[in-house]
């Protein structure tokens, strides 16, 4: 599962990584005369309705699309680990506070809370990063907490006390390092949700802007064409289902690899 | 079992109070202030909309009056008119609810049907092929795009095939129906958006009861049941399935918030007019006392999943009101 998930993983990330090598044209070039291209040699994966070159697009829209998973979930993991850390181990109000928040916070469908917030800022590359991250970290602060919870009753801890460690220190080097194989499995699991839901938006016209290539707007652009130019639909939908599938999988592996015993 | 209903409804109070402090506080901690973003970022919105705005919010007065304020005209039912209509946000909202909820319980309904025997003849056989298949679909149904997979029903049945109708619910000659054939119609319009909900959420449910039978049926009255010989049917689904439903109901709660935030996408691409669509539409044209409605609603709604799910499982199983805290 782990080889398979980070397999297909990799194959996109070099993609993404190799896209100024590997497109054909460049991605934002319209060219009307070729509009509308089934694949051919000349265009792997044919050209959009400008006559784009689809598989470009791809490319360049591979790399938006891991960077807003990664970066997003980086945001809302580190976001939970330091409040979750911060209630588990002060205990008393503060954890009451924090976890009530956290409640409170959860109650919110998530795309109703995304869509709001994108009311309120442009949608874009940056805001939708931003937003996802801002509106994810509340399952990992539970977790974290949960962890740190049962952590700093042990004796390595106590141990750590004694010889008069500091709070940060304890946080830093003992608690929270150990708390980390729970968080790691929910980032990557993290990180396909995110990427399908900046492709929902983007589809719905509301994430990643025009002429800036996510897969999602190239399936937005064309579900107009769903008729004549099937694979303006079928491209973009396979290549989200390939890198959720592959964080899904990762994850998945992981969390059965460090099961505790 | 009513002690531990008042302390529950007691717990969440607070939790109510916080939702609406967060709807109220999120409008005000945006850039800028909901004013500016209608004349900066907005130039279709009227200026009678911006004073409509400024009025509706109190925005010269101290933040704490004016969120008091709010709530207060909130508890009574008064969300405020909307920018793009000038009807009341309240009444705009609750006639779009029943759709959503209609749809969602229907979804939920076949989600149930088809994932417990799935989780259940998966478990049965851990390990067979059939599981491993069970398991397959289950990555494969997780990771679809739900909008994409959307797309793809109304492309095939809808276009291609033509055998669903790609929008609305009803027939535009629907109203010239009987009951009857109107019903007919109804549910000829609802098969491809319910359809899709269900094969969207079916891979989680089938997995969770997977997990939670391969639990029960590890524990020792499964082993006594078997062991005085009773049929492998009656184990599973009179003795294993029974404590394996349980979590199955905290799921049910849980998964309240995704089936609301999901319909927006759902509503949006077969032109459903319920209240997901009314949001996404509100969010396209900044009509913010909508979204704010909707938000506080949404939020509600699923706090009575949540609560209804305790509830249910407080009466499945008794340990629960007995030991809880609270």
């Amino acid at each position: 599962m782990i080889l398979a998930g980070g397999l297909l993983l990799l194959t996109v990330g070099m993609g993404a990584l190799l896209a100024p090598r590997l497109s054909p044209a460049n991605p934002q070039e319209i060219r009307l005369k070729e509009a509308l291209l089934p694949p051919s040699p000349g265009h792997p994966l044919g050209t959009d309705q400008l006559g784009r070159d689809v598989l470009s697009r791809m490319l360049y829209g591979a790399r938006i699309s891991l960077t807003v998973g990664f970066v997003a979930i980086g945001l809302a993991t580190v976001l939970g680990v330091l409040i979750g850390a911060a209630a588990g181990y002060a205990g008393g109000w503060l954890d009451i506070l924090l976890m009530r928040i956290v409640d409170i916070l959860l109650c919110f469908p998530t795309l109703f809370l995304i869509l709001a917030a994108v009311a309120f800022l442009e949608p874009g590359f940056a805001p939708i990063i931003g937003i996802i991250g801002a509106t994810g970290w509340m399952g990992v602060a539970r977790l974290v907490r949960a962890e740190v919870l049962s952590l700093k009753e042990r004796d390595f801890i106590l141990a750590a006390k004694v010889i008069g460690a500091s709070d940060t220190r304890i946080l830093g080097r003992h608690l929270i390092p150990n708390a980390m194989a729970p968080v790691l499995v929910s980032a990557t699991l993290g990180v396909g949700a995110a990427i399908l839901i900046e492709s929902a938006l983007s589809f719905l016209g509301i994430g990643i802007q025009p002429p800036m290539p996510s897969w999602g707007n190239i399936l937005a652009e064309g579900k107009a064409t769903l008729g004549i130019a099937w694979w303006l639909t079928l491209i973009p939908g396979i290549a989200i289902f390939w890198v959720v599938l592959g964080c899904n999988l990762l994850g998945e592996g992981l969390r059965q690899r460090w099961k505790p015993q | 079992m009513s002690q531990y209903l008042v302390r529950r409804l007691v717990g969440l109070v607070p939790v109510f109070l916080g939702i609406t402090v967060v709807s109220f506080f999120m409008m005000h901690l945006a850039p800028g202030k909901p004013t500016d973003a209608v004349t900066d970022l907005n130039i279709k919105i009227s200026l009678q909309a911006k004073q409509q705005l400024i009025k509706l919010y109190g925005l010269d007065r101290p933040v704490h009056q004016q969120y008091l304020d709010w709530l207060k005209r909130t508890l009574r039912g008064d969300f405020g008119v909307s920018f793009k209509d000038g009807r009341p946000v309240a009444r705009k909202i609750l006639e779009r609810i029943p759709v959503t909820l209609t749809i969602n319980a229907l979804a939920l309904f076949f989600i149930l049907l088809f994932s417990i025997p799935l989780g259940v003849a998966g478990a049965a056989h851990e390990g067979s092929g059939f599981d491993h298949a069970v398991t397959l679909f289950v990555f494969i149904g997780f990771a679809l795009p739900t909008f994409w997979v959307a797309l793809l029903g109304l492309d095939l049945f809808g276009v291609r095939l033509g055998w669903l109708p790609v929008s609305g619910l009803n027939s535009l000659w629907a109203e010239r129906l009987g009951p009857g054939p109107w019903m007919m119609d109804r549910i000829w319009h609802l098969l491809l958006p319910v359809g899709v909900a269900v094969f969207g959420d079916l891979a989680g449910t089938s997995r969770f009861t997977r997990s939670s039978m391969v639990e029960a049926l590890g524990q020792d009255y499964i082993r006594t049941a078997r062991a005085k010989g009773l049929p492998e049917r009656t184990v599973l689904y009179r003795h294993a399935l029974r404590n394996a439903l349980l979590p199955q109901i905290t799921l049910l709660g849980l998964a309240v918030p995704g089936l609301i935030g999901g319909s927006v996408i759902f509503e949006s691409i077969f032109a459903i007019p319920g209240m997901g669509r009314l949001f996404f539409d509100s969010v396209i044209s900044r009509d913010y006392p909508v979204i704010m409605g909707i938000l506080v609603l949404g939020a509600i709604l699923t706090l009575l999943g949540n609560l209804l799910a305790d509830i249910a499982y407080a009466l499945a199983d008794p340990r629960i009101r007995v030991s809880e805290g609270g």
